[in-house]
């Protein structure tokens, strides 16, 4: 181990998603860096479900990918089956999701942290931050010796007063088998910062030996996988099948017997848990008219005996999860390696951060990650990116990368965190982003690329590969101007029980019909060599792309014009020590909402929950003025 | 315009009167109160005799005051009134005194705009409060009061609420990972649609009599010369309003008189008769005979001989009467027809019915609640648009949920859009600049 220098630019407090990625980009940026975490064999590593991507998330590793973060690429090299969410529904809201072998992906993570010169990777426990005229200056580890740096980013996951709740067993831990961490919060909260606490559940994991895999279902991945990140030019990942089972009503009955001895229930958990991903004990409690529940098994590696149970997530003693499992089709006999467990642990407050992330009282100190209270790897590796950057801009003593919500996932994401009441764990959903027909995922490069290339965060290469991706898609489009004549295409058009053409049609017009698809086009009118630059990986999705581009024109041109339309909000920008009690018209509620948010601009404060129409009103004729 | 500052105007017309009231409204009506009381304490809401003083000490009115505190006061803020005699110069002394005291001069609108946006009222019951002030008849005034109240935004409320239910439904389907919208929930969702849309179409349907009955329609008399348009008007109005005679060309200027048929201010416009002519002035006249038939909502066409041929034009609704029933021996059986004698006064009730028919008054109902501006109109107008492209999605054999969801979204930003939620200040600054100063 090299020896400890005492001063760094940057600090990165704990290896998980955020960590790393924050780390790894301050460092390409030329920062000195110190990574200190809890436990060096556990840098990067996936808490939960072995997956990474799925509905909306999918599109924020891509942004991650274009702005220079290592989730995509991580992801590429793990990957043991890729396959496109949402392909039922239009194509503005695919979403590519791969399975991955969580040993490989944390190894792949950490050889990219010991590639890395700049990076310092240290063990220990922070359980301070040096504060001095609120600015931050470094932290303290346990056993009290202190490191300086001209900026701090927290990224401490499910570990500030971590504990694990299994029936009425409780664990200090951060995760299972992992140490909890405590001093922080405490630290804090001391220094004016507001937490609270929040709960997630995982499901148990199972001895693949004691599953009867003959009365499972399997599911492979896309025959054509879409890789995540625009470097990978070669692309030829495993097809691992995982299995999916299902519940039944002895199951159900078992667990709703026992709903009073999970602790989820019983309110012995102090947080509050997410609404979306459920625990089993949830769901057989809202959706009681339902007997069945999907289940997945998904192998957690290549060859592993540990199968994770999507699907499954639970508080419940492990002897009731045993005999509800048991009940279940091909679980007669299971096995657990380990059974399934809910954990509260302490967050911030995020309404305490600016849009960089640095928190509004103490300059050059960031939160990243779960500790904003999302929940996630992809939530927290795109929080710890951005916060990588800006602790990166700020100690340069430059302005911050701001992603708007019309920009990227990323972008709402982080407005969203600053502005709502964080009532439950934040997870990404499709439907959080107003603007998603913009927000394609196979049109990240074209969204993010000037940003990414602004603040350097690709270098030569890495933006030219992506560039000859986006010349290849130039040339698709403009193909579709070319036209079609009717014998090329009448026989499509009448399968497809659309009217056929009677003269030379533009291949837009006929593309904008609802039921044809741009793979029913002649091949004739991509002769000139339109897309042959493009990587093979990337080719399918270019024709994708093509396609949305011209299916949705008039949407897109709808949805820019509400853009520009919440713009004129955006860049009203309210001065850090705008008074709010001094405005009669305020209501109180809107009064004790400004000051304790203090929105950056009006559009912020518009979006703040709980502010009324004429709050804002009111605020914008006073910013005017 | 400052939202903070404190307010003044008269809210009475300008001129003698028995009394006239000042309004003051903001964080200081309370303070100036004092300063021109010397310093007298007032209860909430109790009418006080007192006597009011300018900066020199002199007295201006001894009149009644009552303090409104905010906020349970028309603006939400601290309201004053003062009820003085209706003397232009005593009501011009307050105002200076109190602009002198840090009040400013309101602009029109203002004590309004500023109920809206301390939340007190929403857009659609703010423009009701121009539109009763300026209404003509009882009834008109009275289907204001209910939007005043609340029906119309109850209506848009119920619908945004609507709105959102289906929203939601919609945007789940793009987040749970099951492949395909199931074929029961796209029907429900249909249902939901179309139900909705029907709202919509009712709601937008109402427009013409809501526009009807508070802003009047335009009655337009046409016919050759000399067939008693003139005569047919004053007999209307049941005065001697327009020149007649037995000339040909008699009437050059149109003339124009307001009657409240069923509540409805109707205007009848009575134009130079049609024929070629060498006279310019005449020539003029015809010219802008032809231009109020523009901008008719009812042509009177008259003629004075069975023979003669109808005034006709594609796009209006035209009734036609035949006038001088007086000189004919023949019962004429044509019931299209209307038969009338202007100089004797008869069939003209027939005719006024006809009329009350035609402009659609007698539907108007003033238990209804009627869409009465073209903004409330256009915001509907596009709701109903952006729900129709949606319905098409349903139809079509792909259904592209994002797409849905996002004329969904478009819809329900009419509706906040139409009653303030979500309006660019552009908008608020055009409702509120309709209405008059002291409102
Ligand atoms: C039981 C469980 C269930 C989950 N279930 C789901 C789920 O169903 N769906 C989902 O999307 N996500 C789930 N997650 C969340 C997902 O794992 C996290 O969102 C994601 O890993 C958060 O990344 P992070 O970088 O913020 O923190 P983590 O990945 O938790 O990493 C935190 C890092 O900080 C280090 N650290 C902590 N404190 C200190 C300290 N004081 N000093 C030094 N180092 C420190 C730790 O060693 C660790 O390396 C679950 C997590 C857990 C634990
Ligand atoms: N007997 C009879 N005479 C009528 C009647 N209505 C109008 N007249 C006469 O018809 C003549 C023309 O009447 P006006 O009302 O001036 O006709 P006008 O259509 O306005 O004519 P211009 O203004 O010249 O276009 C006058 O002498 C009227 O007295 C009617 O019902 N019966
Ligand atoms: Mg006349």
């Amino acid at each position: 181990m090299k020896r400890l220098q005492n001063k760094f630019d940057i600090i990165v407090v704990g290896a998980g998603h955020a960590g790393v990625e924050a780390a790894l980009i301050a460092a390409r940026l030329g920062k000195k860096v110190c990574l200190v975490t809890l436990d060096l064999f556990a840098v990067g590593r996936m808490s939960c479900n072995p997956a990474i991507g799925g509905l909306a998330k999918g599109q924020i590793v891509r942004e991650i990918d274009v702005l220079g973060g290592i989730m995509g690429l991580a992801t590429d090299k793990s990957g043991v089956q890729f396959k496109i969410l949402n392909r039922s529904k239009g194509k503005s809201v695919w979403s590519p999701r791969a399975q991955v072998d969580k040993r490989l992906y944390e190894k792949i993570v950490y050889s990219y942290i010991q590639k890395e010169k700049n990076i310092h990777l240290f063990e220990g426990e922070v359980v301070d931050v040096l504060i001095q005229n609120n600015a931050v200056g470094g932290i303290v580890l346990r056993g009290g010796h202190r490191i300086c740096s001209l900026a701090v980013i927290i990224t401490c996951g499910t570990f500030l007063g971590g504990l694990i709740h299994v029936g009425q067993k409780k664990i200090r831990a951060g995760r299972m088998g992992e140490n909890n961490a405590e001093g922080i919060t405490e630290a804090l909260v001391s220094r004016g910062f507001v937490a609270g606490r929040l709960k997630t559940g995982t499901p148990p994991r199972l001895d693949k030996n004691s599953i009867n895999w003959a009365k499972t279902t399997p599911v492979f991945g896309d025959e054509t996988p879409a890789p995540f990140s625009y470097q990978t030019m070669l692309f030829d990942p495993p097809n691992i099948p995982c299995h999916t089972i299902k519940t039944n009503v002895v199951c159900k009955n078992i667990i709703a017997e026992n709903l009073s001895k999970s602790p989820m229930f019983s309110g012995d958990v102090g947080g509050v848990g997410p609404r979306y991903c459920p625990s089993i004990e949830d769901k057989v409690n809202r959706f009681s008219h339902h007997d069945e529940h999907t289940l997945f098994l998904e192998p957690e590696w290549i060859n592993s005996n540990q199968i994770y149970l999507n699907g499954f997530s639970t508080s419940l003693p492990e002897s009731v999860q045993l005999r509800a499992l048991r009940a279940v089709p091909a679980l007669e006999s299971v096995r657990f390696f380990r059974p399934g467990y809910a954990i509260e642990y302490d967050f911030f407050s995020p309404s305490q951060l600016k849009a960089s992330l640095e928190t509004k009282d103490i300059s050059g100190l960031f939160f990243a990650g779960q500790i904003n209270g999302t929940s996630g790897y992809e939530e927290a590796a795109a929080q710890g990116l951005v916060a990588g950057i800006n602790a990166t801009q700020y100690v340069r003593n430059d302005s911050p990368i701001i992603l708007s919500r019309d920009e990227a996932y990323i972008g709402v994401l982080i407005d969203d965190l600053i502005t709502k009441d964080t009532l439950e764990p934040y997870r990404m959903f499709t439907s959080r982003a107003e603007y998603r027909i913009l927000l394609r995922f196979s049109n990240a490069h074209t969204r993010l690329i000037k940003k990414s290339e602004k603040f350097s965060l690709l270098d030569h290469r890495g933006l030219n590969k992506i560039r000859k991706i986006q010349c290849g898609l130039n040339a698709i489009v403009a193909s579709l101007d070319s036209t079609v004549s009717p014998i090329e295409i009448n026989e499509t058009l009448v399968r497809l029980k659309e009217t056929p053409i009677k003269q030379k049609t533009p291949a837009t017009t006929l593309l904008r019909r609802p039921s044809l698809e741009i793979r029913d086009l002649p091949k004739s009118i991509f002769s000139k060599g339109a897309g042959t630059s493009i990587p093979p990986p990337f080719v399918y999705e270019s024709y994708i792309e093509a396609e949305a581009i011209i299916k949705y024109e008039g949407y897109i041109k709808r949805q820019n014009k509400q853009v520009r339309r919440m713009k004129k909000q955006e860049n009203v920008l309210i001065p850090s020590l705008f008074n709010y009690n001094a405005i009669t018209g305020l209501s109180l509620e809107a009064k004790e909402k400004f000051s304790r948010v203090r929105p950056q601009t009006l559009g912020q404060a518009q979006r703040i929950s709980g502010i009324t129409p004429a709050d804002v009103s009111v605020l914008s004729i006073m910013l005017v003025t | 315009m400052t939202f903070g500052d404190t307010i003044v105007a008269p809210t009475t017309p300008y001129g003698h009167s028995s009394v006239a009231i000042i309004r003051i409204s903001g964080s200081d009506a309370a303070k100036l109160l004092s300063k021109l009381s010397g310093g007298r304490n007032f209860s909430n809401r109790r009418a006080t005799l007192s006597s009011l003083k300018d900066l020199d000490g002199n007295l201006i009115d001894r009149c009644l005051v009552t303090v409104f505190l905010g906020p349970g006061s028309y603006t939400g803020e601290d309201v004053v009134e003062i009820y003085s005699h209706g003397n232009p110069s005593i009501v011009e002394a307050f105002v200076n005194t109190i602009c002198d005291l840090g009040g400013r001069l309101a602009e029109p609108g203002e004590f309004t705009r500023r109920s809206f946006l301390n939340g007190k009222i929403d857009l659609v019951q703010a423009e009701a409060v121009a539109a009763l002030v300026r209404s003509k008849s009882i009834e008109a005034s009275r289907s204001q009061q209910k939007v005043l109240g609340g029906s119309l935004s109850k209506i848009l409320a119920a619908l945004q609420s609507n709105l959102s239910a289906l929203l939601s439904r919609i945007e789940h389907q793009l987040d749970i990972s099951e492949e395909a919208i199931s074929l029961s929930e796209k029907k429900s969702l249909s249902n939901l649609l179309v139900k909705i849309m029907s709202t919509v179409n009712h709601l937008k349907s109402t427009f013409s009599l809501g526009r009807l009955l508070n802003r009047g329609a335009t009655v337009v008399i046409v016919g050759e010369t000399n067939v008693g348009k003139s005569t047919l008007l004053n007999c209307l109005a049941g005065l001697d309003r327009a020149i007649v005679s037995h000339i040909p060309g008699t009437t050059r200027d149109s003339i124009e008189v307001e009657l409240l048929l069923g509540g409805v201010p109707v205007l009848f416009i009575d134009t130079a008769g049609l024929r070629a002519t060498q006279d310019v002035i005449e020539e003029e006249g015809v010219r802008r005979t032809y231009r109020h038939i523009k901008g008719a909502d009812l042509i009177v066409s008259l003629t004075d001989n069975p023979d003669k041929k109808h005034f006709t034009q594609t796009g209006k609704s035209i009734i036609s009467v035949l006038n001088k029933k007086d000189l004919r021996k023949k019962k004429i059986n044509d019931k299209s027809i209307i038969h009338i004698s202007a100089k004797t006064n008869t069939g003209i009730e027939a005719l006024k019915n006809r009329i009350v028919a035609e402009l659609g008054i007698n539907k108007i109902s003033t238990e209804d609640t009627y869409l009465s501006t073209n903004r409330q109109y256009r915001a509907i107008d596009s709701c109903g648009s952006a729900l129709s492209r949606a319905k098409t999605f349903f139809d079509s054999n792909v259904l592209d949920v994002e797409l849905l969801s996002f004329e969904i979204r478009a819809s329900l930003d009419a509706i906040d859009t139409l009653l303030g939620k979500t309006s660019p200040d552009d908008i608020l600054n055009r409702v509120f600049a309709t209405m008059c100063v002291g409102k």
